[in-house]
């Protein structure tokens, strides 16, 4: 019986076998992102424009307010980078633009936190890319 | 049976309705649209797996105020829902509630007109 014959002929035994199968794609997943963070890479100008844009915009929408707007470059990976807005209560001022820039970043979360804040992440995927 | 958007605000209203009366009456076409805006609360009900929704009449401004509450917001895409409510709502805010879960409230124009 060969390899796909092996493993697509049945469905799982039990939802532990499910749930170490999923452990197993996860921890090779991580074991690559920590694989290709070791190489050295380049950065991609475009997604570092717009990390910039949107840092620069919501600084700009957010100046007169107590919200509190940071940016992280090359973490958790070299790869990635966010673009935080953290604060008590969070307004969207002017809608048109906000929605411009969640369509820039790769993902857009919003979040409580345990000190009562709410936090609010706008991540870029591709920030650096390794040479090959 | 599954409790839609559409049901808790059409409550809310009437109960608005009868205390704006009799200067104000709903008007059918705001209220059409408000409630296309509450089928989309029930596909972010879902894609959020939402504890809980809320609708309320901001007497004062004559304003629906609509509030979802979640463990979080995740959006990977720009085709979404929230997306959608963010750019019709007249605002929207974030806030946190005493449980420890996101309050997402969506603030609409009323769908009342003078009689």
């Amino acid at each position: 019986m060969n390899f796909i014959d092996k493993n697509f002929i049945a469905g799982f035994l039990d939802e532990d076998e499910a749930d170490q199968m999923f452990d197993a794609i996860v921890r090779s997943i991580a074991e690559q992102a920590e694989e290709e963070d070791h190489k050295i890479s380049v950065s991609n100008p475009i997604v570092m424009q717009k990390l910039v844009y949107v840092y620069r915009a919501l600084k700009y929408l957010y100046k007169d307010s107590e919200v509190e707007v940071s940016y992280i470059l090359n973490k958790p990976y070299k790869s990635m980078g966010s673009v935080s807005v953290r604060g008590d209560h969070i307004l969207i001022h002017n809608k048109a633009l906000f929605l411009k820039l969640i369509s820039l970043a790769s993902n857009f979360d919003v979040y409580p936190k345990t000190d009562g804040t709410i936090q609010m992440d706008f991540t870029f995927h591709g920030l650096a890319a390794p040479i090959e | 049976m599954e409790i839609k958007c559409r049901d808790i605000a059409s409550a809310v209203i009437e109960e608005a309705t009868s205390r704006f009366s009799p200067l104000w009456v709903v008007g059918e076409e705001k209220y059409s649209c408000f409630n296309k805006y509450c089928d989309i609360f029930d596909v972010i009900v879902k894609e959020f797996d939402a504890e809980s929704l809320e609708v309320k009449v901001n007497e004062e401004k004559m304003t629906i105020v609509v509030s979802v509450e979640c463990i979080d917001v995740n959006i990977d895409g720009n085709n979404n829902s929230l997306c959608d409510l963010i750019g019709i709502a007249s605002s929207t805010s974030f806030s946190k509630v005493k449980d420890g879960d996101l309050r997402v409230s969506f603030v609409f124009p009323g769908v009342w007109d003078r009689a």
